[in-house]
């Protein structure tokens, strides 16, 4: 049984509650439901489970590329305030926006690490992933607006055949990981640090990674070639 | 339509010394886990701090139950190696995963730091 709650018809929303996700129907339901608001110029899909998740399902695409695709993720509301996915060229692109708060580093880490193992990411690949982009945003997070919680990080993850490509964008002052100066960790005890790191690791785990400052802040871009 | 993924299995596991057994004089091993990252290195830098207060000059640290080390946790390691060292001890690492191993040799610190099996 679906459970229409809202029709947005300007934004062309479909909001349903999560109620019944339990009986056998659901996803034939919701496929129905979402093949005949498509028919009527709907664009995209949303359930809510509860206060703790949103799921948003577009559906420019097939009905059985939502099926693949489709990832319900929960975690707190008070770190992840949006979940969203569609299909390009037949693969998946999933965006989130997590709340610049204390504890969104982990949540973040947590999604990662979810859409990663969810897609059979073996396990080096999913820790490298999952520390690359915990290592991206922790740089947002200290050097970006330190104190500004209200602010939001913004993550994408395209996952292709070959790679996995994605960005995180700020809405923070300039911070630029592709172009500080990062010496290699020097050999002699005397001269090792506590910090700096960070940046290093990025590099090193990540086969592309390009800044752009916008509008909105920074932009970061980043592939990792997967070996399958 | 939409496969339920269970979150609860790649979540973030909150850091904690599980264990704090003294070997012999002077000598400690700790056993840890969950996540060594920005909000779980700090703690595990008290403990270090207070064991070296306390005359401790030997402890190993047991990363068997540790999934995940962040730049932050990776940094406390190297500057707790140095203050051990300049005591006139050491820290040793033990039970690291082959992820984290790997880890590890990417940052050229498995001379820096002893590392066990």
């Amino acid at each position: 049984m679906i459970v229409v709650q809202s029709i947005d018809l300007v934004r062309g929303r479909v909001e349903v509650a999560d109620m019944g996700r339990a009986t056998p129907t659901w996803n034939t339901d919701l496929l129905r439901l979402a093949d005949r608001a498509r028919q009527v110029g709907m664009s995209e899909i949303v359930v809510r489970e509860g206060d703790e998740l949103r799921t948003h399902a577009l559906f420019e695409t097939e009905p059985r590329a939502i099926a693949s695709h489709s990832r319900t993720i929960v975690l707190p509301e008070t770190y992840l305030a949006e979940h969203r996915w569609q299909v390009q060229a037949d693969w998946p692109v999933y965006s989130a926006r997590f709340r610049h708060a204390t504890g969104c580093l982990a949540q973040l880490s947590t999604y990662c690490a979810v859409l990663l193992t969810s897609y059979g990411q073996q396990s080096t690949h999913l820790m490298q992933l999952r520390l690359a982009l915990y290592e991206i945003c922790a740089n947002v997070v200290e050097h970006g607006l330190p104190g500004h919680d209200t602010r939001s990080i913004d993550l994408e993850l395209q996952f292709g055949p070959g790679s996995i490509a994605g960005c995180v964008q700020d809405h923070c002052k300039r911070f630029d990981p592709s172009r500080m100066s990062v010496s290699p960790p020097p050999d002699s005890a005397a001269q090792r640090h506590a910090r700096g790191y960070g940046i290093h690791m990025i590099r090193q785990l990540l086969d592309d990674l390009q800044h752009e400052f916008n509008e909105t802040g920074n932009r970061i871009t980043f592939e990792k070639r997967i070996a399958r | 339509m939409s496969e339920k993924t269970d979150a609860s299995k790649n979540v973030v596991e909150q850091f904690e010394i599980v264990n704090c057994v003294p070997v012999e004089e002077g000598f400690v091993k700790l056993t840890l886990r969950g996540h060594l990252d920005a909000d779980g290195a700090p703690m595990l830098c008290d403990r270090l701090h207070d064991l070296r207060t306390a005359g401790s000059v030997k402890v190993e640290l047991d990363f068997a139950g540790v999934q995940f080390i962040s730049s932050t946790g990776i940094g406390t390691i190297i500057a707790a190696v140095g203050e051990f060292r300049d005591a006139g001890g050491a820290l040793v690492i033990c039970g690291l995963s082959d992820d984290l191993r790997e880890l590890f040799e990417m940052l050229d610190l498995m001379d820096y730091v002893t590392i066990r099996s």
